[in-house]
């Protein structure tokens, strides 16, 4: 074997090496993910200071001055009204659950009316009992869950300081990276580090406006159409829109089903969907097209496909992650299709 | 009152300063003002180079364009399968592999060292990225570029003009 084929050879076992690690501690890896995207969407706005001339430390300081008083201010806006309808919607649950239930039962008497046979052979019955055993199974979680959530706000404090770190040594650690290239790979790895930067500026950048853009409006659009816990909605339907594809419909389910136990009919189920489609519309033909978002430039049955592939490894980060990582294989492959003196 | 050179100390990047300075000098940049070399510099990387150490060859793709910021650079030209000419030798505030910033082609001579050299690159796919966001400074940038290529080419004209 030559040299050239040796020196092939280890860099895939140490890619390989290096997948198996990050895979074998991905359970702490959250925080350090969740930073290192927070890092590099705000580098542009350090990058805006740095040209002014401001040292980094200082423009970190200040950048983190402004993200202190717009965070505090939103805290103070939309905090009271998350744990209001967090409180109402854990003290309202039985009375949902008795409507669900009093709905299906007369529902059940109408059908079994209309067709007795369904009645004799206990279809319903047996249904509902499932049904129930499930229901109650996952609403005994709903307590958990929250626990959970909770747990996670230790992660405020834990995801500022790390991106603080990685904002203030984030170019020091690439320029270190960079001055160990050997001299013959530089243009090439510059290539390779500049079109990724692009692809993932594009991607984080997008989707984080895009998301907070669909956010804000899904609230608006659920305030107006009356529907409680608008708030709490906007946001699970803004995180769930970074999500390509899958996101949007996540972010409808929670609104239908709250607004169904509220209004007890079809035509707010129309309605809610109606709303969403038009937030969508707005965000494809709008939004989209301002931000540049489409900048990714995979197809759609990879994004699918990276998404179920990455919630399969790492759950709910994994789907956030996957498109990001195609975009990095995709460049590195091209690099490398295009440059064949890389190894 | 000594406080205005402590509060500049404090809060100004002095390496900045000195960079959007020596880029001022450079041919490619002239005519923009301090806002505009300082939005230049988000764009550049710095690359340490060993003595005697190629830093491209001839007939590879070019993606980048290069300025010595200190130190010296040999272009070379093959002349043969083992010979190769030397077309010029660049100190600081001088630059090279330009076309690359306009078309990825493949490159016409050789890059190497001559001492320990520092030099700033910027490489096509950013400064594309710059010129869709600042066309104001990406269009003056282009156009002085376009000049040092007229001016070569009409040197290059003027030397087979003497030897004809």
């Amino acid at each position: 074997m030559s040299n050239k084929t040796y020196k092939i050879i280890g860099l895939i076992l140490v890619i390989c090496a290096a997948i198996w690690l990050l895979f074998s501690i991905r359970s702490i890896l959250m925080p350090f993910v969740i930073s290192a995207v927070l890092a590099y969407l705000l580098s542009p706005l350090l990058g805006i200071l740095e040209t002014k001339g401001l040292k980094r430390i200082i423009s970190v300081l200040i950048l983190y001055s402004v993200f202190l008083i717009v965070f505090l201010g939103s805290a103070v806006l939309l905090l009271p009204q998350i744990f209001r309808e967090v409180s109402v919607l854990s003290s309202n649950i039985p009375e949902y659950t008795r409507n669900i239930k009093g709905s299906i039962y007369s529902l059940q008497l109408n059908i079994e009316n209309k067709y007795p046979i369904i009645k004799q052979k206990g279809i319903i019955d047996d249904s509902l009992k499932n049904a129930e055993s499930f229901l109650n199974e996952k609403t005994a979680q709903i307590p958990q869950y929250l626990a959970e959530a909770f747990s996670m706000l230790s992660l405020f404090v834990l995801i500022p300081f790390i991106t603080f770190f990685f904002l203030l040594e984030g170019r020091t650690g690439i320029d270190f990276v960079f001055q160990k290239i050997p001299s013959r790979y530089t243009e090439t790895i510059l290539s390779l580090i500049c079109e990724i930067d692009e692809v993932l500026g594009n991607f984080f950048r997008g989707q984080f406006i895009e998301s907070s853009c669909v956010g804000v409006l899904s609230m608006i659009g659920l305030l107006i159409l009356g529907v409680d816990y608008a708030v709490i909605i906007g946001i699970i339907a803004g995180l769930a829109n970074m999500i390509p594809y899958l996101g949007p419909f996540a972010g409808t389910v929670p609104a239908l089903i709250v607004g169904f136990i509220k209004f007890q009919n079809i035509s707010i189920m129309i309605k809610i969907i109606a709303m969403f489609s038009i937030v969508q519309f707005i965000d494809n033909n709008i939004i989209q097209p301002i931000i540049l978002s489409h900048g990714v430039n995979l197809h759609p049955v990879t994004v699918i496909f990276s998404i179920m592939a990455g919630a399969q490894v790492a759950g709910v980060i994994g789907m956030f992650l996957a498109v990001p990582v195609v975009c990095i294989i995709k460049a590195t492959f091209l690099i490398i299709v295009r440059r064949k003196d890389l190894i | 009152m000594a406080i205005k050179p402590t509060l500049k100390n404090l809060f100004f990047d002095k390496e900045f300063e000195e960079k959007v300075k020596f880029l001022q000098n450079i041919p490619i940049f002239e005519g923009l003002n301090k806002g505009a070399l300082g939005k230049i510099t988000g764009i550049i990387y710095s690359k340490k180079y060993a003595a005697d150490e190629i830093i491209f060859e001839e007939g590879k793709v070019g993606k980048a364009l290069f300025i010595v910021s200190s130190g010296e650079v040999a272009i070379h030209k093959a002349t043969g399968e083992n010979d190769s000419k030397i077309l010029a030798k660049l100190g600081p505030g001088s630059f090279f592999g330009e076309m690359a910033l306009l078309e990825e082609l493949p490159r016409s001579a050789t890059a190497k060292t001559t001492q320990e050299t520092t030099l700033f690159l910027i490489y096509k796919v950013k400064f594309d990225w710059f010129m869709e966001r600042d066309p104001r400074v990406g269009l003056k940038v282009i156009f002085n570029l376009a000049k040092v290529l007229s001016a070569r080419l009409r040197e290059t004209s003027e030397f087979f003009a003497k030897t004809l």
